[in-house]
Protein backbone atom coordinates (compact mmCIF):
# COMPACT_ATOMS: atom_id res chain seq x y z
CA UNK A 1 0.00 0.00 0.00
CA UNK A 2 2.28 2.53 -0.46
CA UNK A 3 0.31 4.72 -2.98
CA UNK A 4 -2.27 4.78 0.33
CA UNK A 5 0.78 5.35 2.96
CA UNK A 6 2.22 8.06 -0.03
CA UNK A 7 -1.05 10.35 0.41
CA UNK A 8 -1.40 9.97 4.21
CA UNK A 9 2.21 11.38 4.71
CA UNK A 10 1.36 14.06 1.86
CA UNK A 11 -2.10 14.99 3.76
CA UNK A 12 0.45 15.57 6.83
CA UNK A 13 2.71 17.68 4.90
CA UNK A 14 0.07 19.92 3.31
CA UNK A 15 -1.41 20.52 6.99
CA UNK A 16 1.71 21.72 8.54
CA UNK A 17 3.15 23.33 5.22
CA UNK A 18 2.24 26.97 6.39
CA UNK A 19 3.58 26.79 10.24
CA UNK A 20 2.05 29.77 11.58
CA UNK A 21 -1.16 31.01 9.58
CA UNK A 22 -1.98 27.66 7.70
CA UNK A 23 -4.09 28.37 4.41
CA UNK A 24 -7.49 27.03 3.52
CA UNK A 25 -6.05 25.60 0.41
CA UNK A 26 -3.77 23.67 2.05
CA UNK A 27 -6.05 22.47 5.10
CA UNK A 28 -8.87 21.65 2.88
CA UNK A 29 -6.75 19.67 0.45
CA UNK A 30 -5.03 17.94 3.58
CA UNK A 31 -8.34 16.64 4.82
CA UNK A 32 -9.34 15.48 1.10
CA UNK A 33 -6.10 13.43 1.20
CA UNK A 34 -6.45 11.58 4.13
CA UNK A 35 -9.63 10.30 2.61
CA UNK A 36 -8.39 9.40 -0.13
CA UNK A 37 -5.35 7.69 1.63
CA UNK A 38 -7.86 5.14 3.33
CA UNK A 39 -9.84 5.50 0.14
CA UNK A 40 -6.81 3.83 -1.57
CA UNK A 41 -5.83 1.50 1.06
CA UNK A 42 -9.03 -0.27 0.92
CA UNK A 43 -9.89 -0.64 -3.28
CA UNK A 44 -5.41 -1.01 -3.46
CA UNK A 45 -5.87 -4.36 -0.22
CA UNK A 46 -9.19 -5.47 -2.34
CA UNK A 47 -7.80 -5.44 -5.72
CA UNK A 48 -4.54 -7.36 -4.28
CA UNK A 49 -6.66 -10.38 -3.89
CA UNK A 50 -7.01 -10.80 -8.12
CA UNK A 51 -4.57 -13.05 -9.10
CA UNK A 52 -3.09 -11.29 -12.25
CA UNK A 53 -1.10 -8.19 -11.01
CA UNK A 54 -1.90 -6.31 -14.20
CA UNK A 55 -5.61 -6.23 -13.96
CA UNK A 56 -5.57 -4.84 -10.27
CA UNK A 57 -5.76 -1.35 -11.01
CA UNK A 58 -8.88 -2.20 -13.18
CA UNK A 59 -10.00 -4.25 -9.71
CA UNK A 60 -9.62 -1.37 -7.67
CA UNK A 61 -11.48 1.18 -10.21
CA UNK A 62 -14.36 -0.97 -9.76
CA UNK A 63 -15.02 0.17 -6.23
CA UNK A 64 -16.55 3.13 -5.70
CA UNK A 65 -17.31 5.08 -2.70
CA UNK A 66 -21.08 5.18 -2.87
CA UNK A 67 -21.42 1.80 -2.47
CA UNK A 68 -18.30 1.46 -0.15
CA UNK A 69 -19.66 4.23 2.00
CA UNK A 70 -23.17 2.17 2.62
CA UNK A 71 -21.17 -1.18 3.43
CA UNK A 72 -19.22 0.55 5.82
CA UNK A 73 -22.12 2.30 7.13
CA UNK A 74 -23.66 -0.96 7.61
CA UNK A 75 -20.80 -3.18 9.10
CA UNK A 76 -20.36 -0.04 11.65
CA UNK A 77 -23.94 -0.24 12.47
CA UNK A 78 -24.03 -3.70 12.88
CA UNK A 79 -20.81 -4.24 14.99
CA UNK A 80 -22.06 -1.67 17.09
CA UNK A 81 -25.03 -3.74 17.71
CA UNK A 82 -22.60 -6.74 18.72
CA UNK A 83 -20.68 -4.59 21.11
CA UNK A 84 -23.45 -4.20 23.14
CA UNK A 85 -24.15 -7.66 23.96
CA UNK A 86 -20.46 -7.78 25.96
CA UNK A 87 -19.66 -10.48 23.59
CA UNK A 88 -16.24 -11.93 25.72
CA UNK A 89 -12.93 -10.84 25.14
CA UNK A 90 -11.04 -12.52 22.39
CA UNK A 91 -8.66 -12.37 19.81
CA UNK A 92 -12.31 -12.30 17.51
CA UNK A 93 -13.34 -9.51 19.34
CA UNK A 94 -10.06 -7.90 18.64
CA UNK A 95 -10.54 -8.19 15.02
CA UNK A 96 -13.75 -6.54 15.31
CA UNK A 97 -12.95 -3.65 17.00
CA UNK A 98 -10.20 -3.06 14.55
CA UNK A 99 -12.93 -3.47 11.36
CA UNK A 100 -14.92 -1.00 13.40
CA UNK A 101 -12.17 1.68 13.38
CA UNK A 102 -11.78 0.90 9.72
CA UNK A 103 -15.67 1.18 8.40
CA UNK A 104 -16.27 3.98 11.14
CA UNK A 105 -13.53 6.09 9.96
CA UNK A 106 -14.18 5.38 6.64
CA UNK A 107 -17.89 6.57 6.85
CA UNK A 108 -16.45 9.71 8.72
CA UNK A 109 -14.39 10.82 5.89
CA UNK A 110 -16.48 10.68 3.68
CA UNK A 111 -18.50 13.40 5.26
CA UNK A 112 -14.90 15.30 5.84
CA UNK A 113 -13.77 15.15 2.69
CA UNK A 114 -17.14 16.51 1.22
CA UNK A 115 -17.26 19.30 3.40
CA UNK A 116 -13.44 20.03 2.50
CA UNK A 117 -13.90 19.71 -1.25
CA UNK A 118 -17.23 21.87 -1.49
CA UNK A 119 -18.33 23.66 1.24
CA UNK A 120 -16.21 27.01 0.84
CA UNK A 121 -17.75 28.15 3.74
CA UNK A 122 -16.39 26.14 6.70
CA UNK A 123 -12.90 26.98 7.57
CA UNK A 124 -10.85 24.40 9.03
CA UNK A 125 -7.99 24.44 11.85
CA UNK A 126 -4.92 23.09 11.81
CA UNK A 127 -6.50 21.12 14.94
CA UNK A 128 -9.09 19.75 13.21
CA UNK A 129 -7.16 18.61 10.09
CA UNK A 130 -4.75 16.90 12.39
CA UNK A 131 -7.44 15.42 14.10
CA UNK A 132 -8.95 13.59 11.12
CA UNK A 133 -5.68 12.83 9.46
CA UNK A 134 -5.04 11.16 12.85
CA UNK A 135 -8.02 9.43 12.65
CA UNK A 136 -7.01 7.46 9.51
CA UNK A 137 -3.83 6.89 11.08
CA UNK A 138 -5.40 5.19 13.15
CA UNK A 139 -7.40 3.51 11.06
CA UNK A 140 -4.34 2.37 8.51
CA UNK A 141 -3.04 0.81 11.99
CA UNK A 142 -6.09 -1.42 12.53
CA UNK A 143 -5.65 -2.22 9.24
CA UNK A 144 -2.17 -3.31 9.45
CA UNK A 145 -3.29 -5.27 12.31
CA UNK A 146 -6.43 -7.24 10.85
CA UNK A 147 -5.80 -7.31 7.37
CA UNK A 148 -5.43 -11.46 7.45
CA UNK A 149 -8.29 -11.90 9.43
CA UNK A 150 -11.07 -13.62 7.65
CA UNK A 151 -13.60 -11.00 8.91
CA UNK A 152 -11.32 -8.14 7.28
CA UNK A 153 -11.19 -9.99 4.21
CA UNK A 154 -14.66 -11.17 3.89
CA UNK A 155 -14.96 -6.86 4.97
CA UNK A 156 -13.06 -6.07 1.18
CA UNK A 157 -15.18 -8.57 -1.05
CA UNK A 158 -18.05 -6.52 0.51
CA UNK A 159 -16.78 -3.28 -0.71
CA UNK A 160 -17.66 -4.76 -4.19
CA UNK A 161 -20.98 -5.06 -3.26
CA UNK A 162 -23.78 -2.14 -4.90
CA UNK A 163 -26.32 -3.38 -2.33
CA UNK A 164 -26.18 -3.85 1.37
CA UNK A 165 -25.04 -7.92 2.34
CA UNK A 166 -27.41 -9.12 4.36
CA UNK B 1 -47.29 24.34 9.96
CA UNK B 2 -45.57 20.93 9.92
CA UNK B 3 -41.75 19.49 10.71
CA UNK B 4 -39.03 21.99 9.04
CA UNK B 5 -36.63 19.90 6.30
CA UNK B 6 -33.21 19.94 7.34
CA UNK B 7 -31.02 21.12 4.33
CA UNK B 8 -28.40 19.10 3.44
CA UNK B 9 -24.73 19.51 3.90
CA UNK B 10 -22.53 20.41 6.92
CA UNK B 11 -23.97 22.75 8.80
CA UNK B 12 -22.16 26.09 8.66
CA UNK B 13 -23.94 28.43 10.35
CA UNK B 14 -26.74 29.23 12.54
CA UNK B 15 -29.73 27.48 10.62
CA UNK B 16 -33.25 28.52 11.29
CA UNK B 17 -36.82 27.54 10.22
CA UNK B 18 -38.45 30.30 7.29
CA UNK B 19 -39.28 32.61 10.57
CA UNK B 20 -35.64 32.95 11.00
CA UNK B 21 -35.64 32.51 14.84
CA UNK B 22 -36.84 28.61 15.26
CA UNK B 23 -33.68 26.86 15.34
CA UNK B 24 -33.93 23.77 12.48
CA UNK B 25 -34.69 20.40 14.79
CA UNK B 26 -34.77 16.90 13.15
CA UNK B 27 -38.29 15.37 11.93
CA UNK B 28 -37.79 12.60 14.10
CA UNK B 29 -38.68 12.25 17.78
CA UNK B 30 -35.48 13.73 19.14
CA UNK B 31 -35.78 15.04 22.71
CA UNK B 32 -33.68 17.89 22.65
CA UNK B 33 -33.84 18.96 25.77
CA UNK B 34 -32.26 15.60 26.80
CA UNK B 35 -29.56 16.28 24.47
CA UNK B 36 -28.82 19.59 24.97
CA UNK B 37 -28.76 18.65 28.97
CA UNK B 38 -26.56 15.70 28.01
CA UNK B 39 -24.04 17.53 26.14
CA UNK B 40 -23.94 20.41 28.56
CA UNK B 41 -23.07 17.69 31.70
CA UNK B 42 -20.22 16.42 28.84
CA UNK B 43 -18.66 19.64 28.57
CA UNK B 44 -18.60 20.81 32.58
CA UNK B 45 -17.33 16.73 33.20
CA UNK B 46 -13.83 17.20 30.26
CA UNK B 47 -13.64 21.01 31.28
CA UNK B 48 -11.03 22.51 31.56
CA UNK B 49 -9.85 20.19 28.15
CA UNK B 50 -13.20 21.12 26.63
CA UNK B 51 -13.91 24.68 26.63
CA UNK B 52 -17.33 24.85 25.00
CA UNK B 53 -19.62 22.14 22.95
CA UNK B 54 -21.78 23.43 20.17
CA UNK B 55 -24.19 21.61 18.24
CA UNK B 56 -26.23 21.73 14.96
CA UNK B 57 -28.74 19.07 13.35
CA UNK B 58 -28.64 19.19 9.58
CA UNK B 59 -28.30 16.03 6.89
CA UNK B 60 -25.33 15.04 5.93
CA UNK B 61 -23.87 14.27 2.04
CA UNK B 62 -26.14 11.44 2.33
CA UNK B 63 -28.87 13.18 2.86
CA UNK B 64 -29.00 11.09 6.56
CA UNK B 65 -30.05 12.78 9.97
CA UNK B 66 -27.15 14.47 11.75
CA UNK B 67 -25.80 15.98 14.51
CA UNK B 68 -22.36 17.91 13.79
CA UNK B 69 -20.73 18.98 16.91
CA UNK B 70 -18.03 22.26 17.50
CA UNK B 71 -16.07 21.74 19.87
CA UNK B 72 -13.19 24.16 21.52
CA UNK B 73 -10.59 22.95 23.13
CA UNK B 74 -7.89 24.32 25.45
CA UNK B 75 -4.57 24.93 23.77
CA UNK B 76 -2.81 22.16 25.90
CA UNK B 77 -5.55 19.74 25.12
CA UNK B 78 -5.53 20.34 21.48
CA UNK B 79 -1.36 20.05 21.45
CA UNK B 80 0.18 17.12 18.69
CA UNK B 81 0.85 15.09 22.17
CA UNK B 82 -2.78 15.47 23.62
CA UNK B 83 -4.89 15.59 20.34
CA UNK B 84 -5.87 12.13 19.89
CA UNK B 85 -6.82 11.10 23.09
CA UNK B 86 -8.33 14.16 23.90
CA UNK B 87 -10.63 14.17 21.00
CA UNK B 88 -11.38 10.07 21.04
CA UNK B 89 -12.32 10.73 24.78
CA UNK B 90 -14.25 13.59 24.42
CA UNK B 91 -16.10 11.56 21.30
CA UNK B 92 -16.87 8.43 23.52
CA UNK B 93 -18.81 10.71 26.32
CA UNK B 94 -20.56 12.38 24.05
CA UNK B 95 -21.78 9.43 21.66
CA UNK B 96 -22.53 7.38 25.16
CA UNK B 97 -24.49 9.89 27.32
CA UNK B 98 -26.15 11.43 24.46
CA UNK B 99 -27.35 7.79 22.73
CA UNK B 100 -27.05 9.70 19.45
CA UNK B 101 -27.30 5.74 17.91
CA UNK B 102 -30.30 4.98 19.37
CA UNK B 103 -31.74 8.48 18.67
CA UNK B 104 -31.27 7.41 14.48
CA UNK B 105 -28.60 10.01 14.56
CA UNK B 106 -24.90 10.17 12.26
CA UNK B 107 -22.68 12.25 14.38
CA UNK B 108 -19.57 14.11 13.14
CA UNK B 109 -17.45 16.11 15.64
CA UNK B 110 -14.92 19.27 14.26
CA UNK B 111 -12.77 20.32 16.92
CA UNK B 112 -10.25 23.43 16.89
CA UNK B 113 -7.92 25.06 19.77
CA UNK B 114 -9.12 28.21 21.89
CA UNK B 115 -6.41 30.08 20.20
CA UNK B 116 -7.53 29.02 16.95
CA UNK B 117 -10.77 30.23 17.59
CA UNK B 118 -9.29 33.73 18.67
CA UNK B 119 -7.82 34.05 15.75
CA UNK B 120 -10.34 33.04 13.69
CA UNK B 121 -13.19 34.64 15.48
CA UNK B 122 -16.09 32.75 13.80
CA UNK B 123 -19.20 33.85 15.48
CA UNK B 124 -20.47 30.20 14.41
CA UNK B 125 -18.28 28.95 17.12
CA UNK B 126 -19.32 31.30 20.05
CA UNK B 127 -22.53 30.71 22.03
CA UNK B 128 -25.39 33.27 20.90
Amino acid sequence: MPFANDLLEQAHHLANREPKRPKQASLRRAVSTAYYALFHLLTSETAKNWKRPAERHTVARMLDRLPMGKVCTAKRDELNGFFKTNPPTSPELEVLKHLHVVAATFVLMLQHRHTADYNGAVKWSRTDTLEKIESVEAAFQSWRVIRDAHEAQDFLVTLLLKERKN
Amino acid sequence: MGPTRLKRGFATSRQTSDNGIVPIVPRGLVDQSEIRTAVQQVEGDLAPNVIRIMYSYSLDWTGAESLFFRIILSDEASSPKNLRQTTQQIIAKILQDINAEDLGLQTYFNFRSKSEQDMLQEPFWERP
